[in-house]
């Protein structure tokens, strides 16, 4: 504003600046308001934009966890069936694989291995005897001693079976290839196919082997009756070092009331 | 008499005023916290500026602001103020008002100034 004579000025001079003022002032209050209507629309928008991407992302987040856990579900089915070929065919019940794969995580576990690697132990396990829908049924499901030649057929299932699966590179079928391939070699080196001896055979290895045979003494199966417990312990404290790695016969013995609550909730 | 010069910040503008040169230029946001006290110094030195000049000179501005808050628009009335004054003794004086093309409410600033301030060369000039 101009300065102004206080003492001189006149009334008309007076009021047009008081209206020059006013007149500021509505601009300022004005142009104020638009600004808040601008602000507040702003707001509005980004609150809105705020919400529906909150609301987005728990869906889609909601949609990814669905999708997982429909894929691991399909990869176990698809695991189990796999196995299952192997075992119908051969008359083995299906829950079979189910106790192995359960044996030979508490296995892995007691051994030291961490939970990540026995639950892929676990997961893996069912694919083990899946080399055998190479083998005829007269073999698999033959009564009474192999012959030599019929053993050997039979025996190339381990080979066949890590043929089929060792293609992948996934972690999980590696896994199942090592299993596959090893899990008739004994301890002492007597097993095959490659007769490994001692720390030769992978641990998964050693792990199926003792879970297997575990399970299979305890069954009925079309060449032989169930055995009693008693009978299946002498065995193992018989192959302790023999077909069994000793450290897992231990811990077995040392934990067998956990194998055995394994057997009684999955009974066949 | 120094020249004035402010660098931009977030709140306040770039104020380059150039004595020899006789061009102000303000660009930036303006909402600092105090805009009366941000803004006394420059008032000031324009009311110098403007004292100094004489009626051959001729005066460049240009004001370029996004966003101003109420009390830096008030201070502004003040700043026209002065170069009315300046205007009215025979300084030349040529105003550039520039705005983002889609910044109606600057561009509503600038035509309420060459408005209240009929006698004062005010162009308004958008930019993209």
């Amino acid at each position: 504003m101009r300065n102004i004579d206080k003492d001189n000025i006149t009334l008309e001079e007076l009021y047009r600046l008081y209206t020059k003022q006013n007149n500021r002032l509505n601009i300022i209050i004005k142009r104020s308001d638009k600004q808040e209507l601008k602000f507040r629309e702003l707001n509005q928008e980004l609150n809105e934009y705020k919400n529906n991407l909150e609301e987005k992302v728990k869906i889609a987040t909601k949609e990814i966890v669905e999708l997982n856990l429909e894929i691991e579900e399909t990869q176990r089915e698809v695991i189990f069936t796999m196995g299952a070929i192997g075992e119908n065919r051969s008359k083995e019940t299906g829950n079979h694989v189910k106790r192995v794969a359960e044996y030979s995580k508490l296995l892995a576990l007691f051994y030291g291995l961490d939970e990540e690697e026995a639950e892929l132990l676990r997961k893996a396990s069912p694919m083990h005897d899946i080399g055998k829908i190479a083998i005829p049924d007269a073999i698999l499901n033959k009564k009474g001693q192999f012959t030599d030649e019929e053993f050997e057929l039979m025996k190339a299932h381990s080979q066949i079976g890590y043929d089929m699966i060792n293609q992948s590179n996934r972690p999980l079928l590696k896994t199942a290839a090592i299993l596959a391939f090893q899990h008739h070699e004994r301890f002492d080196g007597d097993g095959y196919p490659q007769g490994l001896k001692g720390e030769e055979i992978h641990i998964y290895g050693r792990i199926t082997a003792l879970a297997d045979v575990f399970d299979a003494l305890g069954s009925d199966r079309c060449y032989k009756k169930a055995w009693n417990d008693n009978r299946i312990f002498d065995f193992f404290k018989q192959e302790k070092g023999g077909y069994f790695d000793p450290r897992l016969v231990d811990i077995f013995f040392e934990n067998l009331d956990k194998f055995l609550e394994i057997r009684d909730n999955m009974r066949d | 008499m120094e020249n004035l010069l402010y660098a931009q910040t977030q709140h306040t503008p770039q104020i380059e005023f150039n004595e020899k040169e006789k061009t102000i230029s303000i660009t930036g946001n303006s909402y600092p916290e105090d805009s009366f006290s941000f803004y006394q110094p420059i008032i000031q030195w324009l009311k110098e500026f403007m004292g100094n000049c004489s009626q051959n000179d001729t005066v460049k501005v240009i004001i370029f602001i996004d966003y101003m808050n109420s009390s830096s628009l008030k201070v502004y009335f003040e700043f026209f103020d002065i170069l009315e004054e300046g205007n009215d003794k025979g300084v030349k004086i040529d105003i550039d008002w520039y705005y983002q093309i889609d910044n109606d409410i600057a561009e509503e600033t600038g035509e309420d100034f060459a408005l209240d301030f009929e006698t004062l060369n005010i162009k308004l000039i958008s930019r993209n």
